[in-house]
């Protein structure tokens, strides 16, 4: 799996490079944060997470639209005191603070519609994206690690704005909101997640 | 060279180009995960864990009402390299004592083995206290020289710096068993029908230790209400 995401890794950096001279093409980095929701909320982790970022990737395929991809990274971390736990069977009962992980990557093509022009200085978005996420769950109690590990469906409406800052640069800001679910349906890592960063065209 | 000429965002973009490379590495390295932790008590890591072994055993059977328990733990821990014993044993036998009298067991007491086979459950105290040594080295990075270069610089050698990390743990161990199949045991069978384990660090101060170890048994009993009378 590691291997996998290297090279994917090393592969995009490349076609960054490349990427990089084409006109048409803008890409945005962005620090995000993340409100948990639904069961991810209410059944592992609640507590606001500030450790996120984002790398936005869009081509402009008429004036108001593009297409792109969006890779993502979200840590999520709570501390639960005195949790007993007993396991479906119920022979088998656990008490002890539980020290939650949720590492996230979602991986996803977008599509996006502009209010504005590329020139204007503030500039309205929308957008849905549509993909995968990997996500690592890391449960530690006493001197026990369990881990799970998910690939989930991931769909994410975002809105957001841009505004100018230079010829070539803007500030963008908005907000997502990831919906992931994993195939046995009894967990999903589904959050709000704001987002503040800088928008770049290559020249 | 103005903040939004051609010339400034070339520079940039090249730059970035090659950001991108040494993020990706940087990535790669992150994306076995991150996890992050606030500062923690020894106590922290306390956990108590208790089976029920016999999945087919009847807890609720109104006949069950006695239990044999000799004023001993038997040590587990390796000799010679353990951390030496400092939980105060007596007071782990009373906590236990205390706990099944509120559950409403009645204590059959004696040295004669007749009186331990009479009782309906027999219940086996252990401990076991462990070194557990762990080695790690790591390489210094040769720093950071700026935008415009980025990796490992060749002309200085930094030797590796390495620890050795004693992690010392401990565990109580209570065990119940049916004295009725007693007789039907061999070494792979024991007829054990439940388990609980307060493990955690060895660390700290005897009195922290001691309470540590009455609040994991007072909850080994609470999570267990099959075992009420």
């Amino acid at each position: 799996m590691k291997k996998i995401i290297i090279a994917a890794l090393l592969l995009a950096s490349q076609a960054f490079c490349l990427m990089a001279q084409d006109a048409n093409y803008t890409f945005r980095f962005t620090y995000d944060v993340a409100i948990p929701t639904g069961k991810f909320s209410r059944d592992y982790i609640s507590k606001m997470s500030w450790r996120g970022i984002g790398f936005d990737n869009r081509w402009a395929i008429a004036e108001d639209y593009s297409i792109g991809f969006y890779l993502g990274w979200q840590v999520f971390y709570e501390q639960k005191s005195a949790v007993t736990q007993t396991n479906r069977a119920g022979d088998i009962t656990a008490t002890g603070d539980q020290f939650r992980f949720v590492n996230t990557w979602p991986i996803q093509l977008t599509g996006h519609k502009y209010f504005a022009d590329e020139e204007a200085e503030t500039r309205l978005w929308v957008g849905l994206a549509a993909g995968t996420a990997y996500s690592q769950r890391q449960t530690d109690l006493g001197l026990f690690s369990f881990v799970e590990k998910d690939w989930s469906f991931a769909l994410t409406p975002t809105a957001g704005v841009d505004f100018k800052i230079g010829l070539y640069s803007a500030l963008t800001m908005g907000l997502r909101y990831n919906w992931t679910t994993v195939a046995s349906a009894d967990f999903d890592y589904t959050y709000l997640n704001p987002f503040l960063g800088f928008r770049f065209i290559p020249n | 060279m103005g903040f939004n000429s051609p010339l400034y965002y070339n520079t940039l973009m090249n730059r970035l180009s090659k950001l991108m490379g040494a993020l990706t590495v940087g990535a790669a390295i992150f994306f076995s995960g991150c996890y992050p932790l606030d500062p923690l008590n020894y106590e922290d890591l306390d956990a108590v864990v208790t089976v029920k072994s016999d999945p087919n055993f009847d807890f609720s059977d109104p006949n069950i009402k006695t239990y044999y328990l000799a004023d001993t733990i038997i040590d587990l821990s390796e000799p010679g390299n353990s951390p030496a014993p400092v939980v105060d044993r007596q007071k782990v036998i009373q906590d236990i004592i205390k706990n099944m009298d509120m559950l409403g067991y009645t204590r059959l007491t004696g040295v004669d083995s007749l009186v331990a086979n009479q009782a309906d459950y027999l219940m086996l105290l252990s401990v076991n206290r462990s070194n557990n040594y762990y080695y790690s080295y790591w390489y210094s990075w040769g720093g950071w020289y700026g935008w415009g270069w980025y990796g490992y610089y060749p002309c200085c050698y930094y030797p590796p710096t390495s620890t050795i990390s004693n992690v010392r743990t401990g565990a109580l161990i209570v065990q119940l068993m049916d004295v009725k199949r007693l007789g039907q045991i061999d070494e792979q069978h024991l007829p054990e029908v439940w388990v609980g384990v307060v493990q955690g660090l060895y660390e700290g101060s005897a009195q922290s230790l001691n309470q540590r170890s009455s609040r994991g048994i007072d909850q080994m009993f609470n999570q267990s209400p099959y075992l009420k009378r």
